[in-house]
């Protein structure tokens, strides 16, 4: 009898401590384009990134510099570069059944400085499937789990 | 006895939680608290931690913040500023609100009054005193002409803050017409807004703010896209000649091309790759320069590309994202005419190729 009570006053407290850290969290925006600035330097900042993305068992598939292009153009621009990343089950598997989702593949993030800070963004990826209705349905748990993982690496810099 | 006691206790715990979650609900403590984190989630990417301004106008200047009322960047939080970057925070509670305009406060109080009482004025005059003082700077239409908004170190820039839109909706529908008149009187010292008060009389102010609200009543709501995101077209060659004939059609246009990658390229070795989905990326710098002083973030769904595929019937497709609806997610009126001409040319090379 008392044992089952303690194991009820448990559940209680646990269940309230939850229902508290739900109410208290704050609320998710509905961002479009995810953006995070950090008050490290731009080198730095790349190379954290690269790391946070294979933490979150994503593979860094390619780094592109924009700012040398542009600067070889006669364009000046500070520090601008661009990761691609993905993993290749996702990757694979998306392609393959639905070929209009290939444009937005692999995956972006834009790095770039400002002043001695740094910028760091991406196109949530429920962003992009609202826009397209028909893959919803099918697609939500994969393109949530994305944003959620992004939100996490973005997290990690703020 | 003892079991008793603990339902007494268990009692207890529900009464005390039913009249707790209530006020946590409410999450007002938490939020107070929380005032300089919630800036920092929602805010600092734009605005900057310190608030001196980024993609987003400086905030914590004390000339700026004396002149915000508390009415004022409430509104602006949960509206934002359609066509103009700032999203709308209608997520947030009046409390987490209520936080972030106190967080704010630490910057400076607020000295502009909370008076909303319209201005009377002639707006016909005050067209007429807006063009010869403020066009310069905050465009023919009130739309804030020059590239780009807030403020950067790392492009060049014609000014050190780019003059806000004056016609958007989301602006005029917060600002009081107090606010606009202590704003033009008073100036923003520190950034390149002038103070108008020795140089234009009063009734010329009331005039000014009057053709600043009439402006506004005329302004209508840019249509929605509803195009398909992804662009699918059929290649009447086979895979090896699409890929050669696209990249030889984006040179035509004037545009650089990257070196070919495969979509699965650096995510598995190199023989593991699907070597029948090449993407082909491609870029005019000054296109792109122009859409990045526009949108620093542009790098998200810039340079262009076009991936070739071959399906398992063999047949070969071209499928490129329509840039145009894609850059709709950035909220600027500005980018979307930028990428309306981007958008032009993959359209005629994506023609040139399939036809
Ligand atoms: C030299 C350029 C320049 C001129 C000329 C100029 N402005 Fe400005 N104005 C700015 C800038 C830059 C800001 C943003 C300042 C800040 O808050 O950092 C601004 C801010 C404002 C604001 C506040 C807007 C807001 O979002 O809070 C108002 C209202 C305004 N200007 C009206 C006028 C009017 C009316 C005139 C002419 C009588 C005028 N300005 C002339 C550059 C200019
Ligand atoms: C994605 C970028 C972005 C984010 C995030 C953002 N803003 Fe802004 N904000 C802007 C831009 C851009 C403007 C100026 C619009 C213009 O130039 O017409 C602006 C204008 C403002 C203004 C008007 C300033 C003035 O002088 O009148 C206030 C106040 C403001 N933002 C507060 C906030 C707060 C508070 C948050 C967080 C809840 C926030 N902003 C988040 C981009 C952003």
């Amino acid at each position: 009898m008392t044992i089952a009570m303690n194991k009820l006053l448990i559940t209680f407290l646990y269940t309230l401590a939850t229902a508290i850290c739900v109410v208290s969290n704050t609320a998710v925006a509905t961002e479009d384009i995810l953006t995070a600035r950090t008050s490290s330097d731009f080198e730095s900042t790349l190379e954290k990134s690269k790391l946070v993305l294979e933490e979150h068992n994503f593979t860094v598939a390619h780094v592109q510099r924009c700012d040398g292009g542009l600067r070889q153009m006669g364009y000046h621009t500070d520090n601008y570069k661009i990761i691609f990343f993905g993993r290749l089950e996702e990757v694979r598997e998306v392609t393959r059944a639905h070929p209009e989702l290939m444009p937005f593949l692999p995956l972006k993030l834009a790095v770039f400085a400002e002043k001695d800070e740094t910028l760091l963004s991406i196109v949530n990826p429920t962003s992009i499937l609202a826009m397209m209705p028909a893959l919803e349905k099918e697609l939500q748990p994969l393109f949530s789990k994305w944003e959620k993982e992004l939100r996490q690496v973005l997290a990690e810099f703020q | 006895m003892h079991s008793l006691s603990y339902k007494k206790t268990l009692n207890y715990l529900i009464w005390l939680s039913l009249t707790l979650l209530p006020v946590l609900a409410s999450s007002s403590l938490y939020a107070q608290e929380n005032g300089a984190a919630l800036y920092k989630q929602h805010c600092s990417a734009c605005h900057s931690n310190t608030g001196e301004g980024g993609i987003g106008l400086p905030l914590a200047t004390p000339s700026v913040i004396e002149s915000l009322p508390d009415s004022y960047i409430k509104k602006t939080i949960i509206q934002g500023r359609p066509g103009r970057i700032m999203p709308a925070f209608d997520q947030l509670s009046a409390d987490e609100v209520d936080a972030i305009v106190g967080h704010m406060r630490l910057w400076g109080e607020q000295k502009v009054s909370n008076d909303t009482t319209p201005i009377k004025g002639n707006a016909l005059k005050g067209k007429a005193t807006y063009q010869q003082h403020c066009a310069s700077c905050h465009g023919q239409n009130l739309e804030g002409n020059t590239l780009g908004t807030g403020v950067t170190f790392s492009r060049d820039r014609s000014l050190p803050v780019m003059p806000p839109a004056l016609n958007n909706a989301g602006f005029l529908d917060a600002a009081s017409d107090a606010m606009l008149k202590y704003s033009i009187s008073h100036g923003r010292i520190g950034t390149p807004m002038p103070a108008f008060a020795d140089t234009l009389t009063e009734p010329q102010i009331n005039d000014v703010v009057s053709y600043i609200r009439a402006a506004h009543q005329q302004q209508a709501k840019p249509p929605v896209d509803e195009d398909a995101l992804s662009l699918m077209y059929d290649s009447p060659l086979d895979f090896d000649e699409t890929v050669d004939a696209v990249r030889s059609t984006i040179s035509a246009y004037n545009f650089r091309t990257f070196p070919d990658r495969y979509i699965e390229q650096g995510l598995t070795d190199e023989f593991s790759s699907n070597k029948k989905q090449v993407i082909i990326r491609f870029c005019n710098f000054k296109k792109l320069y122009d859409a990045i002083r526009i949108e620093p973030r542009i790098g998200t769904i810039l340079p262009c590309k076009i991936t070739i595929f071959e399906t398992e019937d063999g047949e070969v497709k071209l499928v490129t994202v329509n840039i145009k609806r894609y850059g709709s997610l950035f909220n600027n009126a500005q980018l979307d005419k930028a990428l309306e001409a981007i958008s032009e040319a993959y359209e005629e090379i994506l023609d040139e190729v399939t036809l």
